[in-house]
């Protein structure tokens, strides 16, 4: 078959009586196809629908096809006459026969009822629109190789005939068909390569049915076209209309069965009477078709300027969106531009929410495939069933003498024609007004895809909220206007301030008993109204201070780390939490992984039980990395591995304890002897050591490489740096008014009048000085309560260092 | 990125949900707008980035890191390579398949050739000693990687021959003038190029 040529005209178009009169359009007329306005979406829409027929009739034809129903759109990728769209489809490829009559200008199938668009007029206007060449390929599982046409507009003569061409196959179980233009008309091609996005939100809205429901796939520029669906209350949510609170549904669904009609398969013309010819263009092949008007009607959860309307179908693909026709009366009685519109009425400048999908297969439509013959009678009657002949309005039909409209678009009307906030017309809102707003943002999440707006539960929450604050509004009404019953603090409660709040005499006297003051409408001032939980946080960490050593990251290589910033609160009031019961330590969790702890010191768990700061903090810490790391660990193994792995410094061992305790040293050592050298008390100082303490003195200078200073021991301060540790406990002992007295420690010595409340006062700083001597000295081998004792020592005996005032 | 310590139970289940949620929404063909939607929207999700946030510090990290690590992953895993592969739920043809796709029945892969970036290895002639080849496979914007290892080779005047396996999506099929770009570097190169359409 190579190297045939296809006759691309020879179609009877019209032919009378015995005497065939073929029309064959010359190349001219094919090349002025191109001429027909069709927007780029529109063309390649065109060539799309061709690969979703061939789904469809593989779906209806029952067969199993493992590969999926895909389309792919590749867009040009320059502006040079290489550069190429493409085309291609997973469907069942076509024989050369078939081929041969889908190319055919002006060719139709013999189904032309079942299909969205045909090889055809459709196909030669697009391609002719898109470039200069056109190359369609195809082929079935099993054949050999490609076979397909080449049809070029340039070369194309009045003889009418395209080049047959073939394309080797990488793998002979491929099938399905491809169309390649190339040598694109410039500016349509410029469009296509810029406007990859549009052309997909374009496509994701004519095909959404398919794409859903039929599971089609259509991939454009490499990415997958999303189905653009409708952003519509649930199948149960309903209203309750009237006094009768008759109970109107948010979505109807529409399934109406019409008789069945005999159609022409030449020109898609319904006959009106039984017949043989058609009696449109005397077509001979004429079939009993079923018509069937089905789909929904609903209401979406928000209002829109344009977006609301119905969408009318035919085989799948929408040819009309957010159509408003059916909203305006047409009085069949009146003149010509006697129409009314009759939706939306109430804000009209907050648009409408009545939406609709609707499946019209057997109405004929234009052949841009952009509207319905809207003249045809099944286009009228299709309008009948959904919207009825009356009014939508129940008065005007009344005036216009008609009986209620009782049809799906008007019982829609009536439960969802106003938008006030509330249950009443679901609409969502605030506890005063409607936030239509606020739900359109929704929409353009639930657009976008974020799960959390899928569902209209986000929808359906805000309406019952604005509810339950009305509610309670309205209670307050009430008890505030009784002045049988003066509870100040019911009004205060539903006021939101806290009845022991210091304002409450002040509001009480103007919302309370005499009921001349509507409540609700005394709107607190920002003084009056209660502290948020922000606020309060707020509060707490105004009045506090860090804690170095607890604000770190808290964790374990097992749970994950928490990055917190611990604060210890300064003053009387006390933490409370969210219900306003006092607690030791309350966390808030900040953005991502930080959380700040505030401790309490005051409270009684720590000022009576004397807890450790840490051990509080762990616990409420625990708690929350159990439930993030969803551990099973029991509270008290999650409490010992964090403070193991966070609170290292922490840990009570003889060698950390005893380098603590011998730094501290050597600052009570520099003090000490800061205060000799001050008073020339050295030499007074130096005879109190015993001869032991003068030899290890002697000895550690020698070690420190202080031999030069030996000579000269006793006669400055320095000699403290290297006396044993226990020796500064006697000489604390022995000179206390030296030492004393905010000197080197703050404890009060020469000016107290009693000798017991002096060795008293001697005592305390002897004693921690003591603890910390020992361990500074031989700290390996103590018990953990010996340790314990003398870290306590270390920060109380910081405690009684003298400040540098 | 991999420097952070995630224990290996919590990196299989946030994997796990990643890459079940990638194969639901066909992450090869979401474009970067989508793309970056659904990071945001992970690190939101407590089971992905509620996790993770223990374990990379803040935030701030989780993007980072699950676009660095799994999502990196996800198309070599696809194919049954790398250490996410047993966490994918649709898998992509491995090379096996491949291979046995596009030289025929009657070519085995030489054990213990395999390696990565880009993936290959060294294919063998069923019952002959000596007809080997390299086999290299990979996508058109790759092209130069898939090719550089066989340009290394020509250096040395190695012995193998190269076959270059460039995938043809469905999506986006290679264009004419891609194909004619091959031709002319087939011959220059001397290697072959052969082309997986892949659905």
């Amino acid at each position: 078959m190579p190297g045939q040529r296809y006759d691309l005209g020879r179609v009877p178009i019209f032919e009378e009586g015995s005497t065939s009169v073929k029309i064959t359009p010359s190349a001219r007329v094919l090349r002025m196809l191109g001429e027909i306005e069709f927007k780029e979406w529109q063309c390649v829409a065109e060539l799309v629908d061709n690969s979703f027929d061939d789904f469809t009739e593989i779906i209806r034809s029952g067969v199993n096809w493992p590969n999926g129903y895909k389309v792919s759109v590749s867009l040009p990728d320059s502006s040079t006459p290489q550069a190429q769209l493409v085309i291609r489809d997973t469907g069942r490829g076509m024989a050369y026969e078939q081929l041969e009559r889908a190319v055919r200008a002006g060719w139709s199938s013999n189904d032309m009822h079942d299909k969205l668009g045909l090889f055809g007029m459709g196909f030669n206007v697009s391609t002719a629109r898109l470039g200069k060449r056109t190359r369609v390929l195809t082929t079935r599982p099993g054949d050999t190789e490609w076979i397909g046409v080449e049809i070029d507009l340039d070369k194309i003569g009045d003889d009418f005939e395209a080049d047959d061409i073939t394309e080797p196959k990488d793998d002979p179980s491929e099938h399905g068909t491809k169309i390649i233009v190339d040598r694109l008309h410039r500016t349509r091609g410029d469009w296509l390569r810029r406007n990859g996005a549009a052309l997909r939100n374009q496509l994701g809205a004519v095909y959404s049915w398919l794409l859903i429901e039929r599971g089609f796939e259509l991939y454009v520029g490499r990415t997958r076209v999303k189905p653009v669906r409708h952003c519509r209350w649930g199948e149960d949510r309903y209203v309750e209309h009237g006094t009768t609170k008759e109970r109107i549904p948010a979505y109807i669904a529409i399934d109406e069965k019409l008789e069945d009609g005999l159609a022409c398969l030449d020109c898609g013309q319904w006959q009106l009477t039984m017949t043989d010819i058609c009696s449109d263009c005397g077509g001979d092949r004429l079939s009993e078709r079923q018509r069937r008007i089905h789909g929904w009607l609903g209401i979406q959860r928000h209002l829109d300027k344009t977006e609301y309307g119905l969408d009318f179908l035919r085989n799948g693909r929408k040819i009309l969106r957010w159509d408003k026709q059916l909203f305006t009366w047409r009085n069949p009685n009146g003149v010509a531009g006697n129409e009314e519109p009759e939706y939306p009425v109430e804000l009209a400048h907050q648009g409408g929410r009545i939406i609709g999908e609707i499946h019209l297969d057997h109405v004929p439509v234009t052949y841009q495939k952009d509207a319905f013959e809207y003249g045809d009678r099944s286009w009228r009657s299709a309008v009948e069933v959904i919207r009825g002949v009356a009014p939508l309005q129940p008065k005007r039909a009344e005036n216009a003498g008609f009986p209620e409209n009782t049809s799906p678009l008007a019982t829609l009307f009536k439960g969802f024609r106003r938008n006030d906030a509330g249950l009443r017309c679901l609409v969502p809102g605030d506890g005063r007004k409607p936030i239509h707003e606020e739900t359109r943002r929704w929409a353009a999440d639930f657009h976008k895809g974020s799960p959390d707006y899928q569902t209209d539960e986000r929808w359906w929450q805000a309406v019952q909220d604005h509810e339950a604050i009305k509610q309670r509004g309205k209670e307050t009404k009430t008890t505030a206007s009784v002045p049988s019953q003066p509870d100040v603090d019911a009004v205060l409660d539903a006021l939101g301030v806290p009845g022991d709040a210091p304002s409450s005499g002040e509001i009480a006297t103007n919302a309370a008993p005499d009921g001349q003051k509507d409540a609700t409408s005394a709107t607190p001032t920002a003084k009056e109204r209660k502290e948020t939980r922000g606020e309060r946080i707020a509060r707490y960490e105004r009045l506090s201070n860090p804690h170095p050593r607890l604000s770190r990251p808290f964790g374990h290589p097992s749970l994950g780390y928490l990055q917190v910033e611990t604060r210890l609160l300064d003053g009387e009031e006390g933490l409370r939490d969210d219900s306003g019961q006092p607690v030791p330590v309350l966390l808030d969790q900040r953005a991502g992984n930080d959380m700040t702890a505030l401790i309490d010191p005051e409270h009684d768990v720590f000022r009576l039980f004397g807890s450790d700061y840490a051990d509080l903090l762990l616990v409420e810490l625990a708690a929350v990395l159990k439930v993030r790391a969803r551990s099973e660990w029991s509270p008290s193994r999650l409490v010992a591995a964090i403070r193991s792995e966070s609170l290292k410094d922490g840990v009570l061992d003889g060698t950390t304890v005893g380098a603590e305790a011998r730094e501290l040293l050597v600052e009570v050592r520099a003090r000490m002897a800061r205060e000799l050298d001050r008073t020339g008390a050295a030499g007074k100082a130096f005879t109190h050591l015993t001869r032991d303490e003068i030899t290890a003195t002697e000895n550690q200078m020698i070690a420190s490489g202080k031999v030069g200073r030996v000579r000269d021991l006793g006669q400055e301060g320095g000699f403290l740096e290297h006396v044993p540790p226990l020796a500064l406990v006697r000489l604390v002992e022995t000179m206390p008014a030296m030492f004393l007295d905010g000197h080197v420690f703050r404890g009060p010595y020469a000016n107290v009048a009693s000798d017991s409340a002096r060795a008293l006062s001697l005592a305390r700083v002897t004693g921690y000085l003591s603890d910390v001597a020992t361990h500074g000295t031989y700290a390996a081998g103590a018990t953990a309560y010996q340790l314990q004792r003398a870290r306590l020592s270390a920060a109380l005996l910081v405690d009684e260092l003298a400040g540098d005032e | 990125m991999s420097d952070y310590n995630i224990p290996p139970d919590v990196e299989a289940a946030v994997v796990t949900q990643l890459y079940a949620q990638a194969a639901e929404l066909d992450w090869t063909h979401l474009n970067s707008t989508d793309r970056t939607r659904w990071y945001q929207s992970w690190t939101k999700d407590p089971e992905i980035g509620g996790r993770l946030i223990g374990f990379v510090g803040g935030t701030e990290n989780i993007r980072p890191w699950l676009k660095d690590c799994p999502m990196k992953e996800y198309e070599r895993a696809r194919r049954g390579e790398g250490k996410y592969s047993a966490f994918i739920t649709r898998h992509a043809a491995t090379l096996e398949e491949v291979v046995a796709k596009t030289m025929g029945a009657d070519w085995e892969i030489v054990e213990g050739t395999r390696a990565v970036k880009p993936l290959r290895v060294r294919i063998r002639r069923t019952g002959s000693e000596d007809e080997e080849r390299h086999f290299v496979l990979g996508e058109e914007p790759q092209l130069k990687h898939l090719l550089w290892p066989a340009v290394i080779d020509r250096s040395r005047s190695e012995s193998y021959p190269w076959v270059v396996c460039v995938v043809d999506p469905f999506a986006s099929p290679l264009t004419v003038e891609q194909k004619s770009l091959h031709r002319r570097l087939e011959n220059f190169l001397g290697v072959r190029v052969v082309y997986f359409s892949e659905i």
